[in-house]
């Protein structure tokens, strides 16, 4: 099976290798500093010099990452006008989107002055709703993982959707089932989580 | 004084730098531009309207502003200079100094400079605000061209509205002398005698010209400034004022080449 994304990252002087295979979560463990967000940009081609996953690739960005002077459901929708769509088939489809993801009451709000969580699942509808192939996700947050959500994870895993994302919570990233990439002093964060060197041979078994 | 002179001689070795980068932007912005018109259908449509809204808030939003200077404007001209002209028998010439001084270089100036200060600075922010909060980068990942959906809008909008907000301000200054005649005691029959000769083709273009490249000029710097925001909110503030302050510069370098290349 031909893997989403397969990249090589320059990370604390070394060159990590990072890999994505359909339907694979990967999660990467690190504190602050030690190289995830390279890691993620990377992934999604924000690193000058790298190219990135798929051409069908999201990013749920923990700060921002949606105008916020348009509403929720015309952040949805820009994207599929530029893929092509109709404004109407991508309309139809963001309301479809937000309704599967519990939003559907506040797609008529601005996208500005929401909470981190409501803000990440936004994205996260978004990443459904223009059909990406992997989501890259910036500190994916426990309530993303809450009461609704678990059923939504294990379909877009069944449809072949890879997921790279970073996390504080070690146990969110085993209760996602996720191969953890640990950076830096990682065995801080996560006592249980491999090494640099053993993240690089998981990659390489991918 | 060495210091100054280091300064003004790494200025003049950086020069041809900094004008071939801003030339290699320029070109980009020009090629979002274009690629607007190779859009799907629909988000054509949107780019359109985001144009329009940029007009609605740069052009017609700031028309009362632009007429309540014009009217001043006009009162101040007036008291200055029709007096004057009266005592040395050239009142009737009272329209060409319009002419010449208004339509041709003033009214293009104050409008770009109003332009720059309310719309530049509101611009620079936006923009860099975008930045910020990682929005422009989640328009690339996602497939919406930046350049297309923020660059775009801004530069068409802001270069029309040039030309609207000095038509709007020129024709005002030429109506707000009307108004302020009688409180002057300039009758007014005698002041639209004065102002019978017409703006020529001429006037107009170069009117035009000027207005058109202050709007693009403008929008350039200040989306710019804004796109090149990189670390946190405290650079947005230090960002407008710079830009703000580039483009009045070049609002007036500008003028002086039309006003030459057209003399």
């Amino acid at each position: 099976m031909s893997l989403l994304l397969d990249i090589a990252v320059p990370v604390d002087g070394r060159r990590l290798r990072v890999t994505v295979a359909p339907g694979e979560r990967v999660a990467v463990v690190g504190p602050a500093g030690s190289g995830k967000a390279t890691i993620l940009r990377a992934a999604a081609g924000l690193v000058r010099g790298i190219a990135g996953g798929p051409e069908r690739v999201a990013y749920v960005f923990q700060e921002g990452g949606l105008i916020s002077t348009a509403t929720i459901r015309a952040n949805l929708t820009l994207p599929m006008l530029f893929a092509g769509l109709s404004a109407e088939e991508a309309d139809l489809r963001a309301r479809a989107t937000l309704d599967a993801t519990g939003l559907g009451s506040i797609g008529n709000e601005l996208a500005s002055g929401l909470t981190a969580s409501v803000r990440q699942r936004v994205q996260l509808a978004r990443a459904m709703a223009i059909g990406a192939r992997l989501y890259v996700v910036e500190e994916l947050l426990p309530e993303s993982r809450g009461a609704g959500w678990a059923a939504w994870w294990d379909t877009r895993s069944e449809e072949g959707v890879g997921v790279l994302f970073s996390t504080s919570h070690r146990r969110l990233a085993e209760s996602l089932g996720a191969r953890v990439i640990a950076l830096g002093d990682a065995q801080a964060v996560a006592p249980d989580a491999g090494s640099l060197t053993q993240g690089r041979d998981a990659d390489g078994d991918a | 004084m060495r210091g100054v002179i280091v300064g003004l001689g790494a200025a003049v070795r950086l020069a041809p730098t900094k004008v071939g980068a801003t030339a290699r932007v320029a070109l980009g912005y020009a090629r979002g531009c274009a690629r607007v018109l190779r859009l799907p259908g629909d988000a054509r449509v949107a780019v359109v309207r985001a144009c329009l809204a940029q007009v609605w808030f740069t052009a017609v939003q700031v028309l009362p502003l632009v007429l309540v200077i014009s009217v001043l404007f006009a009162g101040a001209l007036m008291l200055a200079s029709y007096g004057l002209l009266r005592e040395l028998g050239a009142a009737g010439r009272f329209g060409d100094l319009l002419r010449l001084g208004v339509a041709g270089e003033l009214g293009p100036l104050l409008a770009g400079m109003i332009l720059a200060a309310r719309s530049g600075t509101a611009i620079t922010a936006d923009v860099g605000g975008m930045v910020l909060r990682n929005e422009i980068d989640a328009l690339r990942v996602h497939g919406v061209d930046p350049l297309a959906w923020v660059v775009a809008p801004r530069l068409v909008a802001v270069t029309l509205s040039g030309a609207l907000v000095t038509l709007a301000m020129v024709g005002a200054v030429y109506a707000g002398c009307v108004i302020v005649a009688p409180p002057l005691g300039v009758p007014v029959q005698e002041l639209l005698g004065t102002l019978a000769t017409p703006l020529g083709p001429w006037d107009v273009s170069r009117m035009l010209a000027k207005s058109l490249c202050f709007g693009a000029s403008i929008a350039f710097v200040t989306v710019r400034a804004g796109l090149e925001v990189r670390r946190d909110a405290r650079e947005l503030p230090r960002a407008g004022s710079r830009a703000v302050v580039t483009t009045i510069f070049v609002l007036f370098v500008t003028d002086v080449l039309i006003t030459a290349g057209m003399a």
